[in-house]
């Protein structure tokens, strides 16, 4: 504790002491991304004291520092920051790839299937039929004058999302392995993708019917196929040009990750594909395909860190607080809606697959987080629907800033229960 | 595809460096190139403005942090080697060694650097006054480098290897309190901070208090028990600070990330355990910040810089083979100093770099790209010629014996 009181002092000191408010001089973006990275760390390490991810604390470090509250960081420093969101989300997924294990992941494609069909299937039902029951008046005096059918509809959508990055952060901060977390991870990413594409022809429809555009666009499904298939090729020649280095260079291995990472997300970029796909796909392939993926996941844990602190540090900041302030009634409510909703898809998928009992009662609690695509889903219909689009992303900000914090806590409690906490060895 | 094209370079340049050339024996000045990493500074300048523009200045932008952690760790890395206990177990006569070494370069290359710049490069008395002083301090710089390619090649019979790393590794200490010294008595144009006295004292007594502060705080971390990963965390948020203090500070960032690493160095008793994790993370950080200078670098030749140049590389070569040759029976010292020993203070490695960027970033004036340029050319010249020199030194000295 007086480790954070002391850096906490430090930039208030610097912010609204002497060295601003006399000299004249501010916190370079260098010391801003080190405070950051000190303070989320030690928040983090003093949660996991208390049971909690460490994960929530650097996010709850991020939401502190961040640009609504002390102003540590302010919001061009976070823009400015987002450059590590490539580097970190590929190394994210080139773990959770290098974690997966087609011979214990293929017992599970009944459970994994189900679980996406059943969660997508309640939580949209469940928001399109939240529009009919919520009488018209209270809803436009709430949300806006507009028709509540479309707008449950991307409400649904988005909800079903579930943040796969977090997701194998929490896994690997918590060093747990065996079926369940494997189920839980394959289909947040799985999942990840349906809503992607269910996404594309959610916003399709609502458009048609709200006079945007005339009719459905299945070009849309296309993209969405070559995107698919894209990243899925790329991710293969990755995962092989890996094994290849691995195998026949095997030297400066951390700069060759770094690399691969950087260049993934930069070609992604570039190509229009998946990045988190094209490296789950890549360590996919070095841990199946080859008997490197320990040394793989070896290389990366030992300087991921750093690279995780400062990530999700940085989203806890872009966490926009006015607008949770603003609405946190209705963004509570929709995020208990959620949850109730997605306990229903996760009951229903577990029991038509005859997955384990803990899956049925606890298995929605390792889904609740919500990221990165849900929240770039929100800036795509703030720019396509102008009409509500708005409104919508300010509900959809409170509603992630709520589910960020507490969907690692929930997951953890799932693997907790699970007992699979710890039962990674390397 | 710019990315696509980069890292195909990258991959190549790595594969070729580490897989083919490292592994020989015989090392030459362009196996040198890769073996100190130089090659990268190389390729940052392929990929920059000048070349493929895949590194353009916005990209540098937003990269700048990594640029000032590369900066400060090489200044955390060399303040860490300056530990007490590990300083007071050689002759006091050495310290005065290296500190002479340091005033002859500092008085021979300024004053050649003052009289030629002046007609050659067409600066005013002022601005020469303050380059040949940051070009005297550059070139007092050495970095141990080279010379521990050349104990290797020769397993450490020709020269005292002990003694000649120790001697290597200190001298730039005095080239980097010079700089501070510098910094305080010139003043940057990119920051108006008014010229009495009190405002600089103050910045310069924040540039050097907060990282003797953070370093008592990253005594009280690393004191409980902790892992590599950790430690690293640590490491490179404290260096972060310390090179954010700099940036914000405007003093180059090598000198509070320096002092950081000198007071903690001193504090703690976990050298054993931090040693390693430096030497691991060294080289993807000089990839990183060698990538970063040569994008930031912008070279140009003329006749007059050729000129500068070479003067100022052969009058190294003759105060290393001529001068200071003499000081150690001045000092009587007791080593066997011949005079080709002195090459091995030829190169200045990363370390000149480091020293050539901070005065680019801190200066903000016109003269700080014509500095950029003589520095990071008389460094990658006298890298490139060292090898041979020393190599022909050594077999000069085989061959009278």
């Amino acid at each position: 504790m007086i480790e954070l009181l002391f850096l906490v002092g430090t930039m208030i000191i610097w912010r609204w002491g002497v060295v601003q408010d006399f000299l004249g001089i501010q916190p370079s973006l260098t010391f801003s991304l080190g405070f950051i990275l000190l303070f989320a760390y030690l928040l983090g390490r003093k949660m996991a004291d208390y049971g909690l991810p460490q994960i929530t604390g650097f996010i709850v470090a991020g939401i502190i520092g961040g640009p609504y509250l002390f102003r540590f960081l302010s919001l061009a420093d976070v823009q400015e920051l987002r450059i590590f969101d490539g580097l970190a989300l590929s190394l994210i997924a080139l773990l959770a790839g290098g974690e997966m294990q087609w011979g214990r992941l293929k017992k599970q494609v009944s459970s994994i299937f189900h679980l996406v069909l059943w969660q997508t299937v309640i939580i949209i039902g469940g928001f399109v039929l939240l529009a009919f029951l919520v009488p018209l008046g209270y809803f436009q005096r709430l949300v806006g004058p507009f028709s509540p059918l479309p707008f449950f509809l991307m409400l649904g959508t988005l909800a079903t999302a579930t943040s796969p990055s977090t997701t194998i952060a929490v896994i690997t901060e918590t060093r747990s392995q065996g079926k369940l977390t494997d189920l839980i991870l394959s289909t947040a990413v799985v999942k990840d993708f349906v809503v992607i594409i269910l996404f594309a022809l959610s916003l399709s429809l609502v458009k048609s019917w709200i006079g945007e555009e005339g009719g459905i666009d299945w070009r849309v499904a296309l993209e969405i196929l070559k995107e698919l298939g894209g990243s899925l090729l790329l991710g293969v020649i990755i995962g092989s040009g890996l094994i290849l280095y691995l195998k026949f260079i095997h030297r400066e291995v951390t700069i060759f990750i770094l690399s691969i990472a950087f260049f993934s997300f930069e070609i992604s970029y570039s190509l229009g594909f998946h990045p988190l796909l094209i490296c789950l796909v890549a360590g996919f392939i070095v841990e199946n395909y080859s008997p490197y993926g320990t040394h793989l996941i070896r290389t990366i844990e030992r300087v991921a860190l750093p690279v995780l602190v400062v990530f999700f540090a940085i989203s806890g900041a872009s966490l926009d607080m006015f607008a949770l302030a603003k609405s946190w009634v209705l963004a509570l409510v929709i995020v208990l809606l959620r949850g109730g909703l997605k306990f229903l898809g996760t009951w229903g998928g577990a029991k038509l697959s005859g997955a384990e009992g803990l899956v049925k009662q606890w298995g929605w609690a390792g889904f609740i987080s919500q990221a990165g695509v849900t929240l770039g889903m929100a800036v795509i219909i703030e720019r396509e629907i102008p009409l509500w689009g708005a409104q919508f992303k300010a509900l959809i900000l409170a509603v992630i800033a709520i589910n960020q914090v507490i969907g690692p806590i929930f997951l953890q409690r799932f693997l907790v229960k699970s007992k699979e906490i710890g039962m990674k060895k390397l | 595809m710019k990315a696509l094209f980069a890292f195909g370079l990258l991959i190549l340049v790595a594969f070729l460096g580490s897989r083919f050339l490292v592994r020989r024996k015989k090392i030459s000045s362009v196996v040198f190139i890769f073996h100190t990493g130089l090659i990268y500074l190389l390729l940052g300048l392929a990929l920059g403005e000048k070349g493929l523009k895949v590194i353009d200045s916005a990209v540098l932008n937003q990269l700048s942090p990594l640029l000032f952690l590369g900066l400060g760790w090489v200044g955390f890395v060399f303040g860490f080697q300056l530990e007490k206990r590990y300083l007071v177990r050689f002759q006091r006569r050495l310290i005065s060694f290296s500190f002479l070494y340091f005033l002859i370069f500092l008085i021979a290359i300024g004053f050649l650097s003052y009289f030629c710049l002046k007609p050659l490069l067409g600066l005013g008395p002022n601005q020469s006054l303050l380059f040949s002083l940051a070009v005297a301090l550059l070139f007092s710089l050495t970095s141990p480098t080279i010379l521990d390619v050349i104990l290797y090649q020769t397993e450490g019979k020709e020269l005292p290897s002990y003694l000649a790393r120790f001697l290597v590794s200190v001298t730039s200490f005095w080239g980097m309190i010079g700089l501070g010294l510098f910094v305080f008595i010139s003043f940057s144009s990119t920051r108006q901070v008014s010229l009495i006295l009190w405002p600089r004292a103050m910045i310069v007594m924040l540039g050097t208090g907060i990282p003797i502060l953070l370093a008592y705080f990253f005594h009280h971390l690393t004191k409980r028990k902790f892992d590599e990963e950790e430690l690293l965390l640590f490491l490179l948020a404290l260096v972060f600070l310390c090179a954010g203090v700099a940036e914000s500070l405007n003093i180059p960032p090598l000198y509070p990330p320096m002092i950081l690493g000198i007071v903690y160095s001193n504090l703690t008793r976990k050298q054993e355990r931090l040693y390693p994790l430096l030497l691991n993370s060294e080289k993807p950080m000089f990839v990183v910040l060698f990538i970063l200078v040569g994008a930031l670098w912008q070279p140009f030749l003329s006749w007059k810089l050729v000129v500068v140049i070479c003067l100022l590389i052969l009058s190294k070569i003759l105060i290393l083979t001529g001068v200071v040759s003499r000081l150690v029976p001045f000092l009587r010292l007791s080593i066997p100093f011949f005079p080709g020993f002195g090459l091995c203070f030829l190169s200045s490695g990363v370390m000149g770099i480091t020293f050539t960027v901070c005065v680019y970033l801190w200066w903000g004036r016109p003269s700080s790209q014509v500095f950029m340029n003589v520095g990071l050319l008389s460094v990658l010249s006298l890298d490139f010629i060292s090898p041979w020199l020393i190599r022909w030194a050594i077999f000069k000295r085989k061959k009278e014996a």
